[in-house]
Protein backbone atom coordinates (compact mmCIF):
# COMPACT_ATOMS: atom_id res chain seq x y z
CA UNK A 1 0.00 0.00 0.00
CA UNK A 2 1.73 3.31 -0.89
CA UNK A 3 1.22 6.23 1.38
CA UNK A 4 -1.25 9.69 0.58
CA UNK A 5 0.96 12.04 -1.63
CA UNK A 6 -1.71 14.73 -0.92
CA UNK A 7 -1.23 16.94 2.30
CA UNK A 8 -4.63 16.90 3.50
CA UNK A 9 -6.82 19.05 6.27
CA UNK A 10 -5.25 16.76 9.10
CA UNK A 11 -1.96 17.48 8.26
CA UNK A 12 -2.29 20.82 8.80
CA UNK A 13 -3.98 20.92 12.46
CA UNK A 14 -0.59 21.31 14.35
CA UNK A 15 0.53 23.92 11.72
CA UNK A 16 -2.89 25.10 12.48
CA UNK A 17 -2.32 25.37 16.41
CA UNK A 18 0.96 26.95 16.28
CA UNK A 19 -0.07 29.95 13.98
CA UNK A 20 -3.05 30.46 16.06
CA UNK A 21 -0.96 30.32 19.44
CA UNK A 22 1.49 32.82 17.96
CA UNK A 23 -1.05 34.77 16.58
CA UNK A 24 -3.26 35.29 20.05
CA UNK A 25 0.38 35.26 21.90
CA UNK A 26 1.49 38.46 19.98
CA UNK A 27 -2.00 40.40 19.63
CA UNK A 28 -1.73 40.05 23.62
CA UNK A 29 1.16 41.57 24.02
CA UNK A 30 0.45 44.15 21.33
CA UNK A 31 -2.39 44.85 23.63
CA UNK A 32 -0.82 44.86 26.75
CA UNK A 33 1.89 47.35 25.08
CA UNK A 34 -0.66 49.20 24.02
CA UNK A 35 -2.44 49.72 27.33
CA UNK A 36 1.00 50.26 29.88
CA UNK A 37 1.79 53.17 27.62
CA UNK A 38 2.19 55.03 23.97
CA UNK A 39 3.45 53.03 20.46
CA UNK A 40 6.32 51.92 20.81
CA UNK A 41 8.58 49.57 18.49
CA UNK A 42 7.89 46.62 20.52
CA UNK A 43 4.13 47.12 19.92
CA UNK A 44 5.67 47.39 16.19
CA UNK A 45 6.95 43.69 16.15
CA UNK A 46 4.22 42.89 18.16
CA UNK A 47 1.94 43.47 15.36
CA UNK A 48 4.11 42.69 12.11
CA UNK A 49 4.22 39.09 14.14
CA UNK A 50 0.75 39.31 14.16
CA UNK A 51 0.29 40.22 10.63
CA UNK A 52 2.29 37.42 9.70
CA UNK A 53 0.69 34.83 11.88
CA UNK A 54 -2.54 36.39 10.03
CA UNK A 55 -0.90 35.92 6.76
CA UNK A 56 -0.46 32.13 7.44
CA UNK A 57 -3.50 31.10 8.88
CA UNK A 58 -5.47 32.87 5.38
CA UNK A 59 -2.87 30.50 3.48
CA UNK A 60 -4.04 27.63 5.71
CA UNK A 61 -7.80 28.07 5.23
CA UNK A 62 -7.51 29.24 1.62
CA UNK A 63 -8.61 32.95 2.42
CA UNK A 64 -12.01 31.26 2.74
CA UNK A 65 -12.95 34.21 5.65
CA UNK A 66 -12.25 37.40 3.23
CA UNK A 67 -13.47 35.90 0.04
CA UNK A 68 -16.15 37.41 -1.43
CA UNK A 69 -20.05 35.53 -1.58
CA UNK A 70 -19.52 34.31 -5.56
CA UNK A 71 -15.84 32.72 -4.65
CA UNK A 72 -16.79 30.11 -1.84
CA UNK A 73 -19.41 27.23 -2.11
CA UNK A 74 -22.14 27.01 0.55
CA UNK A 75 -20.22 25.16 3.07
CA UNK A 76 -17.66 28.10 2.91
CA UNK A 77 -20.05 30.44 2.91
CA UNK A 78 -22.18 28.81 6.03
CA UNK A 79 -18.44 28.44 8.36
CA UNK A 80 -17.43 32.26 6.65
CA UNK A 81 -21.11 34.07 8.03
CA UNK A 82 -20.64 31.75 11.21
CA UNK A 83 -16.55 32.75 11.85
CA UNK A 84 -17.49 36.54 10.54
CA UNK A 85 -20.31 37.01 13.24
CA UNK A 86 -17.94 36.23 15.70
CA UNK A 87 -15.64 38.84 14.88
CA UNK A 88 -18.03 41.42 14.78
CA UNK A 89 -19.23 40.83 18.28
CA UNK A 90 -15.69 40.75 19.22
CA UNK A 91 -15.14 43.95 17.89
CA UNK A 92 -18.19 45.56 19.18
CA UNK A 93 -17.09 44.20 22.78
CA UNK A 94 -13.70 45.60 22.39
CA UNK A 95 -14.21 48.85 20.93
CA UNK A 96 -16.83 49.21 24.06
CA UNK A 97 -14.27 48.21 26.41
CA UNK A 98 -11.55 50.86 24.70
CA UNK A 99 -14.72 53.34 25.22
CA UNK A 100 -14.97 53.09 28.48
CA UNK A 101 -10.91 53.44 29.09
CA UNK A 102 -10.81 56.17 27.02
CA UNK A 103 -14.58 58.19 28.80
CA UNK A 104 -12.78 57.48 31.98
CA UNK A 105 -8.82 59.28 30.93
CA UNK A 106 -10.80 61.98 29.87
CA UNK A 107 -12.89 62.19 32.93
CA UNK A 108 -9.97 61.77 35.66
CA UNK A 109 -9.11 65.20 35.70
CA UNK A 110 -10.02 68.47 34.14
CA UNK A 111 -7.85 68.17 31.06
CA UNK A 112 -7.96 64.33 31.25
CA UNK A 113 -5.69 62.11 31.81
CA UNK A 114 -2.19 62.47 29.18
CA UNK A 115 -0.63 59.47 30.43
CA UNK A 116 -3.78 57.36 29.80
CA UNK A 117 -5.14 59.53 26.76
CA UNK A 118 -1.75 58.84 25.04
CA UNK A 119 -2.69 54.78 24.84
CA UNK A 120 -5.40 55.48 23.21
CA UNK A 121 -4.51 55.19 19.64
CA UNK A 122 -2.84 51.88 20.78
CA UNK A 123 -5.86 50.01 22.42
CA UNK A 124 -7.98 51.27 19.45
CA UNK A 125 -5.69 49.63 16.94
CA UNK A 126 -5.35 46.28 18.89
CA UNK A 127 -9.35 46.10 19.02
CA UNK A 128 -9.94 46.82 15.38
CA UNK A 129 -7.26 44.51 13.91
CA UNK A 130 -8.18 41.76 16.48
CA UNK A 131 -12.03 41.97 14.97
CA UNK A 132 -10.40 42.05 11.65
CA UNK A 133 -8.47 38.85 11.84
CA UNK A 134 -10.60 36.87 14.19
CA UNK A 135 -12.54 35.05 11.53
CA UNK A 136 -9.28 33.78 9.70
CA UNK A 137 -7.98 32.68 13.02
CA UNK A 138 -11.28 31.04 14.27
CA UNK A 139 -12.08 28.73 11.23
CA UNK A 140 -7.87 27.93 11.08
CA UNK A 141 -8.21 26.88 14.84
CA UNK A 142 -11.39 24.69 13.49
CA UNK A 143 -8.54 22.90 11.25
CA UNK A 144 -7.39 20.72 14.25
CA UNK A 145 -10.69 19.03 14.51
CA UNK A 146 -10.40 17.97 10.53
CA UNK A 147 -9.90 14.90 9.45
CA UNK A 148 -8.97 13.34 5.99
CA UNK A 149 -11.32 10.45 5.85
CA UNK B 1 -31.32 25.74 24.97
CA UNK B 2 -28.60 23.89 23.74
CA UNK B 3 -31.11 20.75 24.37
CA UNK B 4 -34.10 22.62 22.41
CA UNK B 5 -31.63 23.12 19.35
CA UNK B 6 -30.73 19.76 19.62
CA UNK B 7 -33.81 18.42 19.39
CA UNK B 8 -35.13 20.84 16.76
CA UNK B 9 -31.92 19.68 14.15
CA UNK B 10 -33.23 16.29 14.81
CA UNK B 11 -36.50 16.81 13.53
CA UNK B 12 -34.90 18.63 10.80
CA UNK B 13 -32.04 16.21 10.02
CA UNK B 14 -31.43 14.61 6.34
CA UNK B 15 -29.65 11.64 5.58
CA UNK B 16 -27.81 11.05 2.79
CA UNK B 17 -26.12 7.73 1.20
CA UNK B 18 -23.65 10.11 -1.05
CA UNK B 19 -20.88 8.27 0.32
CA UNK B 20 -22.26 4.61 -0.51
CA UNK B 21 -23.04 5.94 -4.31
CA UNK B 22 -19.60 7.76 -4.48
CA UNK B 23 -17.90 4.39 -3.59
CA UNK B 24 -19.96 2.12 -5.84
CA UNK B 25 -19.58 4.42 -8.81
CA UNK B 26 -15.66 4.40 -8.18
CA UNK B 27 -15.60 7.99 -8.02
CA UNK B 28 -13.41 10.26 -5.32
CA UNK B 29 -14.34 12.98 -3.43
CA UNK B 30 -12.43 15.41 -5.21
CA UNK B 31 -13.80 14.16 -8.83
CA UNK B 32 -17.51 14.49 -7.61
CA UNK B 33 -16.63 17.85 -6.04
CA UNK B 34 -15.27 19.23 -9.10
CA UNK B 35 -18.07 17.90 -10.86
CA UNK B 36 -20.60 19.83 -8.71
CA UNK B 37 -18.80 23.05 -8.74
CA UNK B 38 -18.23 22.75 -4.66
CA UNK B 39 -14.93 22.09 -2.78
CA UNK B 40 -13.79 18.54 -1.67
CA UNK B 41 -14.12 19.57 2.10
CA UNK B 42 -17.85 20.43 1.24
CA UNK B 43 -18.55 16.67 0.18
CA UNK B 44 -16.92 15.24 2.95
CA UNK B 45 -18.75 17.62 5.48
CA UNK B 46 -21.76 16.32 3.45
CA UNK B 47 -20.85 12.52 3.66
CA UNK B 48 -20.42 12.93 7.10
CA UNK B 49 -23.58 14.77 7.52
CA UNK B 50 -22.26 18.13 9.24
CA UNK B 51 -23.69 19.97 6.51
CA UNK B 52 -26.88 19.81 4.63
CA UNK B 53 -26.90 20.60 1.14
CA UNK B 54 -28.85 23.32 -1.15
CA UNK B 55 -31.32 22.14 -3.09
CA UNK B 56 -29.44 22.98 -5.77
CA UNK B 57 -26.30 20.99 -4.49
CA UNK B 58 -28.26 17.91 -3.83
CA UNK B 59 -29.88 18.17 -7.28
CA UNK B 60 -26.39 18.37 -8.97
CA UNK B 61 -25.39 15.57 -6.97
CA UNK B 62 -28.06 13.41 -8.02
CA UNK B 63 -27.72 14.37 -11.71
CA UNK B 64 -23.95 13.38 -11.41
CA UNK B 65 -25.32 9.34 -10.35
CA UNK B 66 -27.90 9.34 -12.45
CA UNK B 67 -30.58 9.00 -9.51
CA UNK B 68 -34.01 10.74 -8.42
CA UNK B 69 -33.12 12.56 -5.36
CA UNK B 70 -34.86 10.10 -2.60
CA UNK B 71 -32.32 7.38 -3.60
CA UNK B 72 -30.12 9.55 -2.35
CA UNK B 73 -31.40 12.22 0.35
CA UNK B 74 -34.36 11.21 3.02
CA UNK B 75 -35.75 12.36 6.35
CA UNK B 76 -35.43 9.05 7.58
CA UNK B 77 -32.64 7.19 8.24
CA UNK B 78 -31.60 4.68 4.97
CA UNK B 79 -32.01 1.05 5.50
CA UNK B 80 -28.58 -0.93 6.20
CA UNK B 81 -28.80 -3.08 2.91
CA UNK B 82 -27.05 -5.85 4.52
CA UNK B 83 -29.73 -6.26 7.15
CA UNK B 84 -31.82 -8.29 4.83
CA UNK B 85 -29.07 -11.18 4.55
CA UNK B 86 -28.18 -11.22 7.89
CA UNK B 87 -28.50 -14.62 10.29
CA UNK B 88 -28.97 -12.62 13.57
CA UNK B 89 -29.81 -9.40 14.38
CA UNK B 90 -27.21 -7.36 15.11
CA UNK B 91 -28.25 -5.48 18.17
CA UNK B 92 -30.03 -8.25 20.06
CA UNK B 93 -27.68 -10.98 18.63
CA UNK B 94 -31.11 -13.25 17.87
CA UNK B 95 -31.48 -15.65 15.51
CA UNK B 96 -34.11 -14.65 12.89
Amino acid sequence: MTAPTTRGPADRAPLAVAVVGAGALSWLTLATLSALGPWSWAATLATLVFCACWLGSRFLIGDIAEKRRGAVDEYELEQRDRARNVGYTATLLLGAVVFVVLTVAVNLADGGDDALLRTAPGLVFSALVAGAALPSYLLTWQLRHQRDD
Amino acid sequence: MARKTQERDEGKRIYNRVNLVRVETGMSRADLAAQVGVNPQTIGALERGDHYPSLQLAMSICEVFDLPIEAVFSREPFRSITAAYRRTDPTTGDAR
